[in-house]
C-alpha cells in the first residue's frame, strides 16, 4: 500500500510517500507523476514515511528524474535509512539529488 | 414428456376459467331461481287479488241477504252464482272461488263457483260448514275484524298441491263486514315452470361460456402459448447452436414480443462475448507461447553445461537461475577472456516479461563483447550504460555486478552498478558482506561514472554473488529472507563447493518461504579460487 500527498505551490510541487513502493504501487505513482510534472520546475519527494522502495519503483523515480532533467529539476529529501540503503546499493545515490 | 409440458399453461389457464365459469353459473342459477319465484307469487298474488276485489265489488249483501240466511235462490243469487262460475271460468289457474261467512272457529259456504270441468262432489253449497286452517285463523280472521283485503302472498303447500290465497271482503249497507270472497291460485306446477326456465337459462349461458372459452382457448394459443413454446423452443435449439427466433413470427407488439427481442439481443451479445472470448484465448495461448519461448531463450544463453572447465584445476564455478512464473530478466554470465582471466557476471534487469527479457540478451551480449576486449570492469560498464542510455525511453535498465580475476595471482578487479553486495569467505572463515560504493545501474542516466573495485583472492576463498530474488523472499509472516539469512545459510556449510552452496542456499530459501509463490527470478553465482595450490583428483 502507498499513500501519495500532493502539494503545490506554483511551479514546485512536493510529493510525500507513505507505505511501500513496489510494483503494485508504481503504476499508482506513475500515473501521479503524469500530472504532477506537467508545468513544474522543481519536484521533490518526501521519503520520510516510505518504508520500502523496490527496483520498479526505482524506475518510476528514474523516469522522473530523466524528466525533470529536461524541464527542472528533482529532489528526494528526508531519506529514511532503509531506503537510503536500497539508494545505495543499487547506486541511485549517484543519480539522485538526495538532500541530507 | 414434452408434449405435455408444452400445452400444460394453456390447459391450466383453461381449466381455471372452466373452474370460475361454473361458479359463475351455479351461482346465476340459484338467483335467478330465487328471483323467478319470487315474481312469479308476486305476479300471481296480485292477479288473485284483484279477482277477489272485483268479485267482492260485484256481490251486493242487500240483495243476497235473503239467499245467505234462508238458502232460497232467487233471481239475484242465481246470476251471482252464475258470475262466479264465469269468473272461474274465465281466469285460468283459479281453483277455487267462494263466498262465505266468517265466524269465530269455522265458516259457513254461501256460493261456490263451479265450472264443468269440476267434480260436483268436491264442490261445497249453501250452509256446509268447515274449521279454519290454523293458517286461515292467524291470517284470514284480523282481516276480517280490520274490514280489509289480503295484502301479502299467502303461499301453501299442502299433500293435494301449491297455492296462493286471497280474499277481500263483502260490506252491507252500513259498512259491516258480512262475508268474504276467497279465491285460491293453482301453483302445483309452478315450480316446475321456474325449474324449466332456469334450466334453459343455464344451459344458454354454458353454451355461450364453451363459445367463449373455444375461442378464449384458440386466442391464447395463438398469442401466448405459441410464442412462449418458440421462445422455449429456441432455447433449446440455441443449446445446441443454432438460434433464430423467427422475430416476424411475433405480430403483436406486446410483452411477449419485447421479451422475444431482448431474449434475441442477448444471445446475439453471448455470440459476441464467445466469439471474443475465443479469440482472446487464442491471442493468450499464443502470447504465452511465445512469452515461454522467451522465457526459454531468456535460460538458453545462459552457460549451463557443469564442471563449465573440467580441466581447469585452479578454480570452481557453479551458478544457477530458477525462474519464477514471470520473466524478471535475471542473468548470469562466466567466461574466460584469455588463460589467464575470468569474467564473472551476474545481472538483473528492472522491470518484468518480454521487454525485460530482450533488454537483458542485449545488456548480455554487450558486455560479453567489450569484456572480451580487455577493458576493466568499470570501462565495460561505462561503455554499455551509454549504449544503452541511448533512445531508452521506457526507463530500463540492468544492475550489474562484473568482475574479472586474473587465475594465476588473484588479483581482481569489480564494478558493481547497482548490485547486491557480494559475499566472500577466506579460507577457514566465515562468509561476510563485501561493502564498497557501488555505482548505478547501466543504461540509467546519461553522464554516470562508474568505479572499479580492487580485490585479492587467496587459495581457498570461495565467493558468492546473488540477485535481489535471493535477498528478499518474504515468508508468511512477512518476515524477509535478508543478507541475514543467506550469510547463515553460506555458513552452514562454509567449506562446500560452489554446487553445494548454490544447492543449499535454494533449499534454505524454499523452506523459509514455505507455500508462497516465487516472486522473483533466484539468480546465483559462485566461485572458490584455488589458484596456485591446485588440488589433485586424490584431494578432491
Amino acid at each position: 500500500m502507498l499513500k501519495i500527498d500532493k502539494t503545490a505551490e506554483g511551479e514546485k510541487v512536493t510529493l510525500t510517500l507513505e507505505g511501500r513502493l513496489d510494483i503494485s504501487a508504481a503504476p499508482q505513482l506513475e500515473a501521479e507523476l503524469k500530472r504532477a510534472m506537467e508545468h513544474t520546475t522543481e519536484l521533490i519527494f518526501d521519503l520520510e514515511k516510505l518504508d520500502y522502495i523496490s527496483s520498479a519503483g526505482l524506475r518510476v523515480l528514474l523516469l522522473a528524474q530523466k524528466q525533470m532533467n529536461k524541464q527542472g529539476r528533482m529532489r528526494l529529501i528526508h531519506v529514511g535509512e532503509t531506503v537510503m540503503e536500497t539508494l545505495e546499493i543499487t547506486g541511485f545515490v549517484d543519480i539522485f539529488f538526495i538532500v541530507e | 414428456m414434452k408434449k405435455s409440458t408444452r400445452h400444460s399453461l394453456s390447459r391450466r389457464v383453461t381449466l381455471i376459467q372452466l373452474a370460475l365459469m361454473i361458479t359463475m353459473v351455479a351461482i346465476l342459477a340459484v338467483s335467478s331461481y330465487m328471483v323467478f319465484r319470487r315474481t312469479y307469487l308476486r305476479f300471481y298474488n296480485q292477479k288473485g287479488q284483484d279477482i277477489v276485489r272485483i268479485v267482492a265489488a260485484q256481490t251486493d249483501w242487500e240483495q243476497l241477504e235473503h239467499f245467505a240466511e234462508t238458502g232460497e235462490p232467487d233471481s239475484y243469487s242465481e246470476s251471482l252464482t252464475e258470475f262466479y262460475n264465469s269468473v272461474k271460468m274465465n281466469f285460468t289457474g283459479v281453483g277455487y272461488l267462494y263466498l262465505f261467512v266468517p265466524g269465530e272457529t269455522s265458516f259457513t259456504y254461501l256460493i261456490e263457483a263451479q265450472t264443468p270441468e269440476d267434480d260436483p262432489e268436491w264442490v261445497a253449497h249453501w250452509g256446509d260448514i268447515f274449521e279454519y286452517t290454523s293458517y286461515e285463523y292467524e291470517k284470514l280472521l284480523p282481516d276480517v275484524r280490520a274490514g280489509k283485503p289480503s295484502t301479502e302472498i299467502m303461499f301453501m303447500e299442502t299433500a293435494l298441491g301449491a297455492g296462493i290465497e286471497t280474499w277481500a271482503p263483502v260490506f252491507d249497507a252500513s259498512g259491516n263486514v258480512r262475508a268474504m270472497v276467497e279465491a285460491d291460485y293453482e301453483l302445483t306446477d309452478l315450480e316446475k315452470e321456474i325449474d324449466a326456465f332456469v334450466l334453459r337459462i343455464v344451459l344458454f349461458i354454458l353454451l355461450c361460456t364453451l363459445v367463449f372459452l373455444t375461442v378464449m382457448f384458440l386466442y391464447m394459443r395463438r398469442s401466448i402459448v405459441q410464442p412462449i413454446v418458440r421462445l422455449n423452443a429456441s432455447v433449446d435449439s440455441y443449446e445446441h447452436g443454432d438460434f433464430d427466433l423467427q422475430l416476424e413470427k411475433f405480430r403483436t407488439d406486446d410483452e411477449l414480443r419485447n421479451l422475444a427481442v431482448s431474449f434475441t439481443d442477448m444471445t446475439r451479445r453471448i455470440d459476441a462475448y464467445t466469439e471474443e472470448v475465443a479469440r482472446a484465448t487464442e491471442e493468450q495461448g499464443r502470447i504465452s507461447a511465445e512469452y515461454n519461448v522467451a522465457k526459454q531463450i531468456q535460460t538458453d544463453i545462459l552457460p549451463s553445461e557443469f564442471p563449465a572447465f573440467p580441466e581447469r584445476r585452479d578454480f570452481d564455478i557453479y551458478a544457477s537461475l530458477y525462474s519464477s512464473r514471470e520473466i524478471c530478466g535475471d542473468y548470469y554470465d562466466f567466461f574466460l577472456i584469455d588463460e589467464d582471466h575470468l569474467a564473472m557476471v551476474l545481472g538483473d534487469v528492472s522491470g518484468k516479461g518480454v521487454p525485460a527479457a530482450m533488454f537483458m540478451v542485449i545488456v548480455k551480449t554487450l558486455i560479453k563483447n567489450r569484456a572480451l576486449q580487455g577493458f576493466s570492469p568499470a570501462e565495460v560498464l561505462q561503455n554499455v550504460s551509454e549504449q544503452l542510455v541511448e533512445g531508452n525511453n521506457a526507463g530500463m535498465y540492468a544492475t550489474v555486478w562484473l568482475a574479472v580475476l586474473e587465475l594465476s595471482t588473484g588479483k581482481g578487479m569489480a564494478a558493481n552498478a547497482g548490485a547486491e553486495h557480494p559475499v566472500l569467505r577466506r579460507a577457514g572463515k566465515r562468509f561476510e558482506l563485501q561493502e564498497y560504493r557501488h555505482s548505478p545501474p547501466v543504461g540509467a542516466m546519461e553522464g554516470v561514472r562508474f568505479r572499479d573495485h580492487g580485490f585479492q583472492l587467496e587459495p581457498g576463498d570461495t565467493l558468492f554473488v546473488y540477485t535481489d530474488g535471493v535477498k528478499e523472499p518474504r515468508n508468511k509472516r512477512e518476515e524477509t529472507f535478508g543478507t541475514a539469512g543467506i550469510l547463515e545459510a553460506l555458513n552452514r556449510e562454509p567449506e562446500a563447493t560452489p554446487s553445494v552452496l548454490l544447492q543449499t542456499m535454494k533449499t534454505t530459501i524454499d523452506s523459509f518461504t514455505g507455500e508462497a509463490i516465487q516472486a522473483d527470478d533466484i539468480t546465483m553465482l559462485s566461485l572458490k579460487y584455488y589458484g596456485t595450490a591446485k588440488p589433485s583428483d586424490e584431494w578432491k
